[in-house]
């Protein structure tokens, strides 16, 4: 078990006119190597509920465990304890940068946490290789990299201290068709090596769609969907009322199954939705027949 | 310590909405009855004229509708330079009437004297400048700074630059505070926190978090200044107002009132002592 929250809830501000509940009473469990997505309108506490689990807010009540790490034990975990356990990429991480070169900006996070200087070396180069960051933008000035190297940098800086559990804020956002799925792919492919958990938030629903296998979503502070995603993007009324929209395959072959052709209304992804209409077509065919 | 992040609400100003006389009065009014207040009790020497000054201030209080307690909790802000100022008076004020003496240090009748006028005098000051704060949001604020800077614009005063500038920074530092607070929590994530460590490691973790800040609040206003000439925006010179500033007979009632009030408390220096 990588997460596992019970009960929990945090509200912003005191007892005063600008009290208001971001999140209420989230309970869920997230198993190692899963990735989720987590969707629902602004202000639905998404953002909220991440920050919550990567111990940089503190709940109000309820219990949030990280693996064996209680982050609302009374004593506060050790933020060594706590760092190795979940890492937050913040929506556009690429503000966040401030070293003078990409290496200083990747090797910032182990010289907080006191790693040895030939093991920083040693780490960021292979970080540097994992995400395909080459040799000689190392020694590069981060503020003059593209949009898309900058994220690069900034998610290295991260990726670098190897947390169990991963938290993305909006990571593909302000990214070109090319970009984010070659960043979609470089996430999928570091998970798998480093066996680790990731839990995401975004807007973007047909990149969701193809990244993550489990769907929450969240409206008005509350958790109102928790499911595969394939049945999740079936649940059209809540979604609806949540203001989430379907992915663009989805609506696809909903589209045609309203006009009344057979064809099945799954599909997450536009290759699927290409299949299936396919397949209902050569079925249309051998009816004419 | 990373879950001792406290869940900060952002709220800028002072300004505490209420229906009152003293918040429809006009902002330039006001600006110039407080700072005639102010100079007013800059003058007052004795406890009676002090008296005077509490009495007036916590009448204009009532009238704005603002409870006394918050007026005053802006005092709690500055107890550790208040201390200091009356430590400072009362140990170095010579004087005649020695109350207790140990070294270099004395502690004289005249000195407990002018501490207590020292404390009573920065407390009023704080405590009723709040009648100009709380009662007057900070767009009007700026929009009578402008108005009055206007006579010196003859003299080469950008008052309405002035304006626009204040009333910018002002609706940024909300922006401000927020962006500072998600990078705060980014550099958390990565183990830097300014709160804890060596002092190097906290310099080092103060850079992160001052740079990229300052870095974006630059690149933000440069796209505002690009956004506002695309919308024609040359200047004050020959620009007018949405909100119109009105002068109302009863402001120039409240200032007369203050100025008879403040030419008191000017004179009162030269007046038989009252105590």
């Amino acid at each position: 078990m990588a997460l596992r929250m019970s009960g929990v809830c945090c509200t912003y501000g005191e007892n005063d006119a600008w009290r208001a509940a971001a999140v209420r009473d989230i309970s869920l469990t997230v198993e190692r190597g899963e990735i989720v997505g987590i969707v629902g309108h602004t202000g639905s506490g998404k953002s909220t509920l991440a920050q919550l689990v990567c111990g940089l807010l503190p709940a109000d009540c309820g219990e949030i465990w990280l693996e064996d790490l209680c982050l609302t034990a009374k004593k506060p975990p050790k933020a060594s304890e706590l760092i190795r356990r979940a890492g937050m990429v913040f929506q556009y991480p690429e503000h966040q940068l401030f070293a003078e070169t990409v290496a200083g900006e990747i090797a910032y996070g182990p010289e907080n946490l006191g790693w040895k200087p030939d093991e920083i070396q040693r780490e960021v180069r292979r970080i540097a290789a994992e995400l395909g960051i080459a040799e000689d933008m190392l020694a590069a000035n981060p503020y003059q990299l593209s949009g898309g190297e900058k994220r690069k940098v900034a998610l290295a800086s991260v990726l670098i201290l190897r947390p169990a559990l991963l938290v993305l804020d909006e990571p593909f956002v302000g990214l070109d068709a090319v970009a984010r799925q070659e960043f979609m792919d470089m996430l999928l492919k570091w998970r798998e090596e480093n066996d680790s958990t990731i839990l995401c938030i975004s807007h973007d629903i047909d990149q969701l769609a193809a990244f993550c296998r489990r769907l929450l979503v969240l409206c008005r502070g509350e958790l109102r969907l928790d499911m595969p995603v394939r049945q999740a993007f079936s649940q059209v009324e809540l979604l609806r009322e949540c203001g989430v929209e379907l992915p663009l395959a989805r609506r696809a072959v909903l589209e045609l199954a309203a006009r009344g052709w057979p064809v099945a209304t799954d599909a997450l992804t536009l290759a699927e939705a290409a299949a299936a209409i396919k397949a209902a077509a050569k079925g249309g065919d051998a009816d004419g027949c | 310590m990373l879950m001792a992040a406290k869940k900060r609400q952002i709220r800028f100003g002072a300004y505490y909405p209420a229906e009152s006389p003293v918040h429809s009065l006009d902002p330039r009014a006001k600006i110039i009855a407080m700072l005639l207040f102010l100079t007013g009790i800059l003058f007052v020497e004795s406890y009676a004229w002090f008296a005077a000054v509490y009495a007036f201030g916590l009448l204009a209080l009532r009238l704005a509708r603002i409870p006394a307690g918050k007026a005053f909790g802006a005092v709690r802000g500055l107890v550790v330079l208040l201390i200091f100022t009356a430590l400072i008076n009362a140990f170095f004020t010579r004087g005649e009437m020695v109350l207790w003496q140990y070294g270099a240090l004395t502690l004289t009748l005249e000195g407990l004297h002018r501490s207590a006028l020292m404390l009573l005098r920065l407390v009023a000051m704080v405590a009723f400048s709040g009648l100009l704060t709380f009662t007057t949001t900070p767009i009007a604020l700026s929009d009578a700074l402008e108005s009055l800077g206007r006579p010196l614009a003859r003299f080469g005063f950008p008052a309405h630059e002035f304006a626009m500038m204040m009333t910018i920074a002002l609706r940024f530092i909300p922006v401000l505070l927020e962006e500072a607070d998600k990078i705060m929590k980014a550099q958390r994530s990565r183990g830097g926190d300014w709160r804890e460590g060596s002092l190097t490691r906290r310099m080092k973790g103060i850079i992160a978090v001052v740079v990229p800040l300052l870095f974006n609040a630059l690149k933000r206003a440069d796209d505002l200044a690009i956004a506002m000439e695309a919308r024609g925006y040359i200047g004050g010179k020959g620009r007018i107002s949405l909100r119109e500033l009105r002068w109302r007979p009863v402001d120039t009632a409240v200032l007369l009132v203050v100025l008879v009030f403040v030419a008191l408390l000017v004179a009162s220096r030269w007046l038989p002592p009252l105590w």
